[in-house]
């Protein structure tokens, strides 16, 4: 099954989701920090960095048909309902525009 | 007696049985085979109540079991790999099995080998020696010369195997459906399903084309290893039962004092037989699932060769995700995420008492973080950890115990080699590794949630009231509460993590319904949003796992 843009594009995103909201607190947890010696978690840390730093970069030109496939089908449920609405929230935060990027939630 | 068919068909084995049980000290359970009337807590008998005899009672066991021959050889081995079902001090008797046989006659190798390659054994090989070198319950092992002259081994199987086995496996059953039926006690140890278990390890043990593939597969994975050997198997004279593969010279690792002669280095053979022993569980989730001393061979040059690849365990990956998380709370004492494990992993029923159950577990991870520099106890610590867990009503997945069996193993071969080896050590920071490059690793994260799109699919064949209690709860606004309710207090989360599966299949469901709906008619642009609905289902649990990260984070 070779690689769609969705699929890449999709990765692209998850790569970034990882980076920015889960590498920090997995390696703050106290399992890991016992686990291995001071350098050898930076060493790890740096190289799952890159290695993600790849997957957004790699996918970053197939982000928009992402965003663009859930926007559409968006708009395909009725617009005054809940679900238009947790849908839209959804695509806001999965997919933000590529220009406001925002770093941390509220 | 009308009931019993399989006692009278194997009446004559039955006999057997209750004699060679009599002599064992165990005349009480003896008297109730013959009489019928035995059934009532046979099994507690047998394990707790002090029978007529100075000898242990799992020693004794052992010793029945070595006696009545293979079947109850073989069930004894899986039992011993089974400390959910059978107390601490049987199990560590019956790691103890030996099933050292008599072999068997050459003219029997000669006839089975012809019936399966359908060549005599002069045609097939040059020279075959008819002592035999191994024999145990299933095979016995000799050595031949093939026609270009390469060293081989044939692995032959013991003839009317399959007839022996079935007779005692049919008395098995039917002990084990009369004490289902008949001692509720007994029935939560489930002991249809065991001789089931049972039987399908055994067959697939006695199948020597699958333990062929298995040593392709073995190999393959491992190609990158070049410390580890698996014997070349020659699929053009193998069969059911015959295996023919390349002879290596090598000393068994039991062997301390010939190794040390050797002049092998021992910590580095130790190191390596972990590695590879580790990396099969939890890089590619197959594993020896009994790697014994005698299945070790090692070479003057430090290379360890593997051998008998008949009891393999196999992991999905998303086991392998829980045992990494399992193995990485234990190795680092961490009882909050081993309790937090077992409650994604839903294990935990709901009349456990979490608190007491976490104060348990913690009782035993102290102590054995304080024997630490000793060296850990894997196999031992597993098993208290199960009796924990069977006490709290949780019930350990089997394939955790298999995983335990081989690193147990392995860890019993380091103490033999190498005493000082300190396996906490050498497997911590490894197991660390791996568990943060797998969480950590956005491919894997895109391709679960292409499996979960079908984890979906079948959800929705059973839940349309699952969602429609999600939609009332969303409607009522507590969703962001469930989602967010990450704190430690156990009873909240076992209600959410419950809640959030719920709302979780829900939503995604939802999404792919509307998907399917949209397929279903025929204009191009509806079957376009169609797909696409269904790319969103997909989204949204991307988004979903997005939320739990920043509950995780509060
Ligand atoms: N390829 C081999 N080269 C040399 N000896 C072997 C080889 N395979 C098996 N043996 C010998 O035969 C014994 C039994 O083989 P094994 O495959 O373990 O059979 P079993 O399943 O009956 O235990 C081994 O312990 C070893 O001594
Ligand atoms: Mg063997």
């Amino acid at each position: 099954m070779a690689e769609s843009s969705f699929d890449k594009g999709l990765e692209s995103l998850v790569a970034e989701l990882i980076r920015t909201h889960l590498v920090d607190s997995v390696f703050a947890k106290d399992a890991v920090r016992k686990g291995l010696t001071p350098e050898k978690l930076e060493s790890l840390r740096q190289e799952i960095l890159t290695r993600l730093k790849e997957a957004e970069e790699s996918g970053l030109e197939h982000r928009d048909a992402v965003r663009k496939v859930m926007e559409t089908i968006s708009g395909f449920i009725p617009k005054d309902s809940l679900m238009s609405t947790v849908a839209k929230s959804f695509v806001d935060k999965i997919v933000p525009p590529a220009a406001s990027q925002d770093k941390e939630e509220e | 007696m009308a009931y019993w068919p399989w006692m009278l068909r194997d009446i004559g084995r039955l006999r057997r049985i209750t004699s060679i049980l009599a002599r064992h000290g165990f005349s009480d359970v003896a008297a109730r085979l013959r009489f019928g009337a035995w059934l009532k807590n046979l099994f507690n008998k047998l394990f707790r109540r002090p029978l007529s005899s100075p000898i242990p009672i799992g020693k004794r066991i052992r010793m029945v079991a070595e006696e009545l021959g293979p079947t109850f050889v073989k069930l004894g081995q899986m039992l011993a790999t089974r400390p959910d079902l059978v107390p601490m001090h049987v199990v560590s008797e019956l790691r103890f099995l030996q099933d050292q046989v008599p072999g068997f006659p050459f003219e029997d190798v000669r006839a089975i080998v012809e019936a399966d390659l359908g060549a005599s054994v002069d045609e097939v090989f040059a020279s075959v020696d008819s002592a035999p070198i191994a024999a145990a319950s299933i095979a016995q092992v000799h050595r031949a010369t093939l026609k270009d002259g390469t060293q081989v081994i044939i692995k032959v199987q013991r003839p009317n195997l399959p007839e022996t086995i079935k007779a005692d496996l049919r008395i098995l059953s039917g002990l084990a459906s009369m004490l289902e039926r008949r001692v509720p006690e007994i029935r939560q140890f489930r002991p249809l399903a065991i001789v089931e278990e049972f039987r399908r390890s055994l067959s697939r043990e006695m199948d020597f084309e699958m333990e062929l593939l298995s040593m392709l597969r073995y190999a393959e994975m491992f190609s990158d290893e070049p410390k580890l050997h698996v014997p070349t198997p020659y699929p053009e004279y193998s069969s059911k039962r015959v295996l023919v593969m390349e002879y290596v010279e090598g000393i068994k690792v039991s062997e301390r004092q010939s190794l040390i002669d050797a002049g092998v280095d021992l910590p580095s053979i130790v190191e390596t037989g972990m590695r590879i022993t580790l990396r099969s569980i939890f890089e590619f989730g197959f594993f020896h699932a009994d790697p014994h001393p005698g299945n070790f061979f090692v070479r003057s040059d430090g290379s360890i060769v593997l051998l008998d690849f008949g009891m393999m365990g196999s992991l999905e990956s998303r086991r392998i995700d829980e045992m990494l998380v399992f193995m990485v709370a234990i190795l680092t004492g961490d009882v909050d995420m081993l309790v937090n494990q077992l409650l994604d992993a839903d294990l935990i029923g709901d009349e456990t008492d979490l608190r007491s159950m976490r104060g348990d577990l913690q009782a035993i991870l102290d102590r054995y973080s304080n024997i630490r520099l000793g060296g850990l106890d894997v196999a031992g610590f597993l098993a208290e950890l199960a009796d924990v867990t069977i006490a709290h009503q949780v019930v350990l997945p089997a394939d955790l115990l298999l995983v335990g069996k081989a690193m147990g193993t392995m860890e019993g071969l380091g103490q033999e080699v190498y005493p000082e080896f300190q396996p906490l050590e050498a497997i911590r920071p490894y197991l660390t590794e791996v568990y943060v490059k797998r969480v950590l690793d956005a491919k894997r994260h895109t391709q679960t949630a292409a499996r979960s799109l079908l984890d979906g699919l079948n959800l929705l064949k059973e839940a349309p009231f699952d969602i429609r209690r999600i939609l009332r709860r969303l409607r009522r606004n507590e969703m962001g509460l469930i989602v967010r309710s990450a704190d430690s207090d156990f009873e909240q989360r076992a209600a959410s993590a419950r809640i959030n599966r719920l709302i979780f299949g829900g939503m995604f469901t939802l999404f792919f319904f509307a998907g399917i709906f949209l397929l279903d008619s025929s204009s191009p642009v509806r079957i376009v949003a169609g797909v696409v609905s269904e790319v969103f289902a997909w989204g949204f649990l991307m988004g979903f796992g997005w939320f739990m990260i920043q509950g995780d984070r509060r």
